[in-house]
């Protein structure tokens, strides 16, 4: 099956207003450009989103799984070796009680105790670490996106689940988790063009130097979507040529964007005159793709 | 001396502005910045005078791509996905290695190596309203508990050292074990709301967090506007319900993004205005509670 384009909104900072830009490309592209299906995809694990824009139908929910470790007390013989390999605590062998317990709420399922065991006294066993969902929108339109149950320290392979399964589809837009963090680079990972969305305001307050060099590592192709802006917005321009990023547009500080935002609506569903700014981000899309 | 934490769900509440515009109102307090994520209250705090102290982290994992033998032993050995072959190539996704060291018994030539990495720097700082305390390093998932209780520590000490009766504890994004922490440590939690779609949704979990961090939450309603008014009702009728008291109902209003663009908290922008005035009733509201409560 070939690869589906991939699209991630990404924000270094939550309260960008990356979601609300996911969902209006996504319904343009849906609307208006012809592809096989559609999926959006919620990384935002901590907060979904996007599914209190959508009619959200049936939902499909599958469960993602680790290799955690099952100590076999009979042939433990308290050597401690695997207490040591545990970075997290996970494991502890206590004196006084004279056996090793494992403690699964600290357990992040790395695997380093499953090698350490010369006594043959840890076995690897599956648990269920996290799950998600696949929803459908509308016909060929899908949204995948995970419950806010997932612990934190699962959010990567949790992400990872759910992206492997957006390779089922042929059209993908992802609404990555804001930060710098792992959970957030695993969002972005891999995409075909990155769209950072820079708040106009505040971003001469990021440092941003620190961000860049990774962003290019992990996806194809980067750009910069420009929100909220009032006057001309200096330090992200002087930012994209410092890099050499293009950006894609500058959205203005509109408050009625913003209060359609606030009242669940999706602007280029409900009103036309936001067609246009859309137009321009898909053909300036379609130009970093094609360079 | 109390501890208040501060919450916001997912990031457009505007709780960033709020809380710098609480610094002012607080007269001298110490801030715990504990979001791992850039800033945006950070830049109106404006942080001077800053001093870094490097803090033990967990190991990373180093990958030396210049020695790698391209022998691709260990490409099958990781089963987080972090290592990968392109072409003739190893690519090492940095981000999904949880080092827990498979590879490295594998690799011939030792290329893959622990360090531990003193890259992790936490930061005080001085700002107009009082000390500061954050991190702008990248703290994954995985150690942010860890970190949280590192800046609570040393921010409870700079109370000691420096009489200061007051601490703001911004809390970590999400409602994780960092969270928990910082949440469980404090004296009463405030959750700022606004209403968005989700908005609800995102109370309700918030309320039931910090119950289970042993605190009857305060609320915080902000960006209210004519037109979003049914579901601030909404909010504030769960409010409610569930005993929670409501603090204070801020107008939604474009002072708050003109005085960010300026880096200011909107009671030095303005000071008189409806919005400017919700501000100083709700923290003259939360006041008075922690008063009661400690
Ligand atoms: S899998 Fe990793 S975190 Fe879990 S117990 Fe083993 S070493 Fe510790
Ligand atoms: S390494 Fe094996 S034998 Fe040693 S304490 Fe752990 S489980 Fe027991
Ligand atoms: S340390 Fe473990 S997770 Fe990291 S690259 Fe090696 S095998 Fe993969
Ligand atoms: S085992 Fe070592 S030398 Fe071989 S491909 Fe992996 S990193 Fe390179």
């Amino acid at each position: 099956m070939p690869k589906p384009l991939t699209i991630a909104f990404y924000s270094p900072v939550s309260g960008n207003g990356s979601s609300l830009l996911a969902l209006n490309l996504f319904e343009y592209y849906r609307s208006f450009c012809e592809s096989e299906n559609y999926v959006l995809l919620d990384c935002d694990i901590s907060y979904p989103t996007l599914r209190y824009y959508l009619e959200v139908g049936e939902a499909h929910t599958t469960d993602v799984y680790a290799e955690m470790p099952h100590i076999l007390r009979e042939k433990c013989i308290l050597c401690k070796v695997c207490e040591k390999a545990c970075h997290f605590g996970a494991i502890r062998i206590s004196g006084s009680i004279n056996q090793v317990t494992f403690v699964e709420k600290k357990c992040i399922a790395c695997g380093a105790c499953l090698n350490t065991c010369r006594h043959a006294a840890i076995v690897p066993r599956d648990h269920k670490i996290g799950k998600y969902m696949v929803s459908e929108l509308e016909e060929k339109t899908f949204l995948i996106d995970a419950g806010q149950d997932v612990p934190e320290r699962f959010h990567v392979p949790v992400i990872q689940a759910m992206k492997a399964k957006a390779m089922n589809y042929s059209f993908v837009i992802i609404d990555a988790k804001p930060g710098l963090s792992a959970e957030s680079l695993e969002s972005i990972y891999d995409a075909d063009l990155l769209i950072m969305v820079a708040d106009a305001r505040s971003f001469a307050g990021m440092h941003c130097n620190t961000i860049l060099p990774d962003l290019k590592k992990l996806t194809a192709k980067q750009s910069i979507l420009i929100n909220r802006c009032a006057g001309k917005p200096v330090h992200v321009h002087e930012y994209a040529i410092q890099h050499n990023i293009p950006i894609i547009y500058e959205m203005p500080f509109d408050e009625k964007f913003q209060l359609t935002g606030m009242n669940g609506e999706i602007a280029v569903k409900k009103q036309t005159d936001y067609l246009s700014a859309f137009d321009t981000i898909a053909s300036n899309i379609e130009k970093i793709l094609n360079s | 001396m109390s501890a208040i934490a501060f919450t916001g769900g997912r990031g457009n509440e505007g709780l960033s502005a709020l809380l710098s515009a609480f610094g002012m109102l607080a007269g001298t307090s110490v801030l715990a910045e504990c979001t791992f994520t850039y800033s945006r209250l950070l830049r109106l705090m404006d942080p001077q005078n800053v001093r870094k102290r490097p803090v033990p982290s967990i190991p990373r994992f180093n990958f030396d791509a210049d020695r790698c033998s391209h022998c691709f032993k260990c490409l099958d050995i990781c089963k987080h996905n972090a290592i990968m072959r392109y072409g003739d190539l190893i690519h090492y996704a940095e981000h999904r290695c949880t080092a827990c060291g498979s590879c490295i018994r594998w690799c011939p030539l030792s290329v893959l190596q622990f360090e531990y990495d003193d890259d992790v720097l936490l930061s005080y700082a001085e700002s107009r309203y009082g000390p500061l305390l954050y991190t702008d390093s990248i703290v994954d998932a995985l150690h942010q508990p860890a970190m949280t209780s590192v800046i609570l520590e040393q921010a409870r000490q700079m109370m000691n050292v420096r009489k200061i009766h007051q601490l703001h504890i911004r809390l970590p994004r999400g409602q994780g074990e960092a969270a928990a922490i910082a949440a469980s440590s404090a004296d009463a939690v405030v959750i700022v709301t606004a209403p968005y779609p989700y908005a609800l949704a995102d109370l309700k979990s918030l309320v039931l967090f910090s119950r289970k961090c042993g605190h009857l939450p305060l609320v915080l309603i902000n960006k209210v506007h004519p037109s979003n008014i049914i579901l601030t009702d909404v909010l504030n009728t769960y409010c409610q319900g569930e005993g929670i008291p409501v603090a204070g109902k801020i107008p939604y209003d474009p002072l708050f993004p003109e005085a960010e663009q300026l880096g200011l908290s909107v009671i030095e922008y303005d000071s008189a205005t409806n919005c400017t005035s919700a501000v100083k009733e709700a923290w003259i509201n939360i006041s008075q509670r922690i008063a009661n409560i400690t």
